[in-house]
């Protein structure tokens, strides 16, 4: 678990109601639906939501990578308080790799087949800083030494396919470490990895965190890894926020209907099976009920929801998009309320 | 590596042998026989159809003549022909390098139109130009040499009177003149090459544009030109070096044609003739000589690849 940020310290990174588009031939698709948070140094931030709800498409957005035909068309992203949606193509470039790292999901295919990964790195050390050949391997050994790669100085010769995916994922940590970045967006860093290897990639995100105050952004499907690593927790659907709160707050009292679906649809630690999965689908982002995006799947529904409920406060930071749960304050009983005390507990979360 | 690469040497050796045997066969036994129409069919009197076979050594068995030629040629020696009884050697020797410049040269041209047109086309995808690419690389692609070749002759001697001559000079005596000669052919030939270059450069270029270790190279901040030109181009290279190779080989058919019409002394028109007249040693010495080209812009295929991708490197 990462050192608890304060949520009203000063953020390095301030998203305000962004929105990305995908223009399409049956309509626009509005895959970050105005969309705000904050990263504060040190702070580990979950994304989690369903396949297509736009993970991917924000933590693109914040680097301006927003794969094609897809177009920032509102809000601001204020990195040390200057807004990055305002820049030039010029000093974006100079924002990644230095001030913002990236990590992807499939460690293999993120590098180049055709160079080794001492160039690759050497490449990503002398983009942002005028140093010698030297100096630059001197720093990616050191960087490698720090993600635990064994003889780094000879390894550096070797091409990508003489690693493991797993290797492969430090060397792509090193590789965001090496201009020491303010803000690390990890997009499913570990979903192709084996079980095993996915905890030691965790502890050094958290490491990174920790050790070197990088605020991060991790975006996984695995609640499990939310709840061991991350201090805050978005989820998302649909292209929204539906809810937002600090991680032990999600796990014990979720707001939001499809947040309590998420949770009861873990497999339980100890006997493996689902509880739950939240039943349907959701809908297509080109057909988008008016109100509620959940309604369809919500075992809450009432008339109220055909409007659209606005994300708002709840207490103790924690925000959320649904009639029911602002009116109560909370999201009353329908499910044994016990289940999800259990699933707190059999996540880690008890006594923390 | 290197214990691959002398592998594939050896191999190309042994596939030049096989087509040698096959070769050696196939002109030996093709139908109407050599001694029938060389002594006319009319006056043919078994007598002497007897003594001509036996003359060229025909009453031998296969596996003999073969050995006999096999023996001959690996000195340079291929006989002499069956009409102008002059050494096919020494004519295959003064054809070779005018083909071999043809297709080098038409290569090079096919290089240097299709990879840039096929980068930019994937580049700017959709955009008027890459349609306009599209639609030409379909048309010099579909239209057959002997017409584009026709075509070309009759624009040389209309509209680059001053420029284009008919008259092949060799490279080594007169450069200029050279040029001057080969160019259209050349070009005859490049067109429908550089329609598949830029198709193939096209294509693979634009699935590595879409490969993660793009993103990777723009997320470290890397200039866009350089994301493409050098990240990108570096990995969709492999595919198009390997159709560069196999270019070789479609060549042929073109050169013949080409040469012909364009009334080049190579290769391609000797074989045209040669095969007109039955000329079987000859027709072996220049299929061999062909075959030879084609097994060695492979071999340096097999070299570049694994220089392209280090993955191949591995294997073994
Ligand atoms: N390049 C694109 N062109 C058009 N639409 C896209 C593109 N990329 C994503 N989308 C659409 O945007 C929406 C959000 O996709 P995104 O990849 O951001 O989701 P995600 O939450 O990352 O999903 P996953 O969990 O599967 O990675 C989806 O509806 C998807 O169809
Ligand atoms: S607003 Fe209504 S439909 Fe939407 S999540 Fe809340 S209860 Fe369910
Ligand atoms: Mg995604």
């Amino acid at each position: 678990m990462a050192v608890l940020a304060p949520a009203s310290g000063p953020s390095v990174l301030s998203v305000r109601n962004l929105v990305t588009v995908y223009p399409g031939r049956d309509g626009e698709v509005v895959a970050v639906d105005d969309v705000s948070f904050e990263l504060s140094p040190g702070e580990v931030l979950g994304i989690v939501g369903d396949s297509g709800s736009g993970k991917t498409t924000l933590a693109r957005s914040l680097l301006g990578l927003v794969s094609t035909p897809g177009r920032i068309i509102g809000g601001e992203i204020e990195l040390h308080g200057r807004d990055l949606l305002k820049l030039s193509h010029k000093e974006m470039r100079q924002v990644r790799g230095r001030e913002i790292g990236m990590i992807f999901q499939n460690p293999i295919r993120s590098f180049h087949p055709g160079f080794t990964i001492g160039w690759q790195l050497i490449e990503a050390a002398t983009q942002h800083a005028n140093i010698s050949r030297r100096e630059a391997t001197e720093k990616i050994v050191e960087a490698l030494t720090w993600v635990g790669m064994p003889e780094p100085a000879e390894r550096i010769n070797d091409y990508p396919h003489q690693f493991s995916g797993g290797m492969l994922q430090r060397v792509m940590i090193a590789m965001s470490l090496l201009n020491e970045p303010a803000v690390l967006i990890a997009d499913e860093p570990t979903t192709a990895l084996d079980v095993t290897i996915q905890a030691q990639i965790l502890e050094l995100i958290e490491r990174l965190a920790v050790d070197r105050g990088m605020g991060v952004v991790l975006v996984t499907h695995n609640l499990g890894m939310v709840a061991s690593l991350c201090d805050r927790v978005i989820v998302m659907y649909v292209g929204q926020i539906v809810e937002e709160a600090p991680v032990e707050t999600v796990f014990r009292t979720p707001a939001h209907p499809y947040a309590r679906g998420l949770l009861d649809s873990q497999p339980d630690r100890s006997t493996g099976k689902r509880l739950t999965e939240v039943r349907g689908a959701s809908p297509q982002m080109t057909e988008l009920p008016s109100g509620c995006r959940f309604q369809n799947r919500c075992d809450y529904v009432e008339e109220k929801c055909t409007e659209p409920p606005a994300l708002a406060d709840l207490s103790h930071g924690q925000k959320v998009r649904c009639w029911i749960s602002q009116r109560h304050g909370l999201l009353p009983t329908r499910l044994a309320d016990s289940d999800h005390r259990d699933r707190a507990e059999s996540t880690g979360l008890s006594g923390k | 590596m290197i214990l691959l690469l002398g592998r594939r040497l050896l191999e190309a050796v042994g596939v030049l042998f096989v087509l040698s045997v096959l070769i050696y066969t196939i002109g030996t036994l093709v139908p109407g026989d050599i001694a029938q129409q060389m002594t006319g069919i009319e006056g043919a009197t078994p007598e002497r159809m007897a003594e001509f076979r036996e003359r060229l050594g025909l009453d031998r068995p296969l596996l003999v003549r073969y050995a006999d030629w096999l023996g001959d040629a690996v000195r340079g020696d291929f006989g002499v022909s069956l009409f102008s009884e002059r050494d096919i050697g020494a004519d295959i020797r003064a054809q070779f390098p005018v083909s071999f410049e043809i297709a080098v040269v038409s290569v090079m041209l096919a290089v240097i139109i299709g990879i840039p047109l096929g980068v930019y086309g994937a580049v700017h995808t959709g955009s008027i130009l890459d349609r306009l690419l599209r639609g030409l690389s379909l048309i010099f692609f579909s239209v057959p040499t002997f017409v584009s070749g026709v075509l070309f002759v009759w624009f040389g001697s209309m509209f680059l009177k001053p420029f284009y001559t008919s008259y092949y000079i060799p490279f080594t005596e007169d450069p200029l003149a050279n040029l001057r000669a080969i160019s259209l052919p050349c070009l005859a030939i490049a067109l429908p090459a550089s329609a598949s270059i830029i198709q193939m450069t096209r294509s693979t270029m634009i699935s590595s544009l879409q490969e993660p270790f793009i993103d990777t190279a723009r997320v470290k901040g890397v200039r866009e030109t350089r994301v493409r030109y050098l990240h990108a181009l570096r990995d969709a290279l492999g595919p198009v070096v390997t159709l560069i190779g196999l270019m070789f080989g479609a060549l042929v058919g073109g050169l013949i044609i080409v040469e012909q019409i364009f009334n080049l002394p190579g290769l391609g028109r000797g074989v045209l003739v040669a095969i007109g007249q039955r000329d079987f040693p000859y027709v072996i010495a220049a299929s061999l000589a062909i075959a030879t080209v084609y097994i060695a812009a492979n071999l340096v295929v097999d070299f570049l690849y694994p220089i392209l991708d280090p993955r191949q490197r591995d294997q073994e």
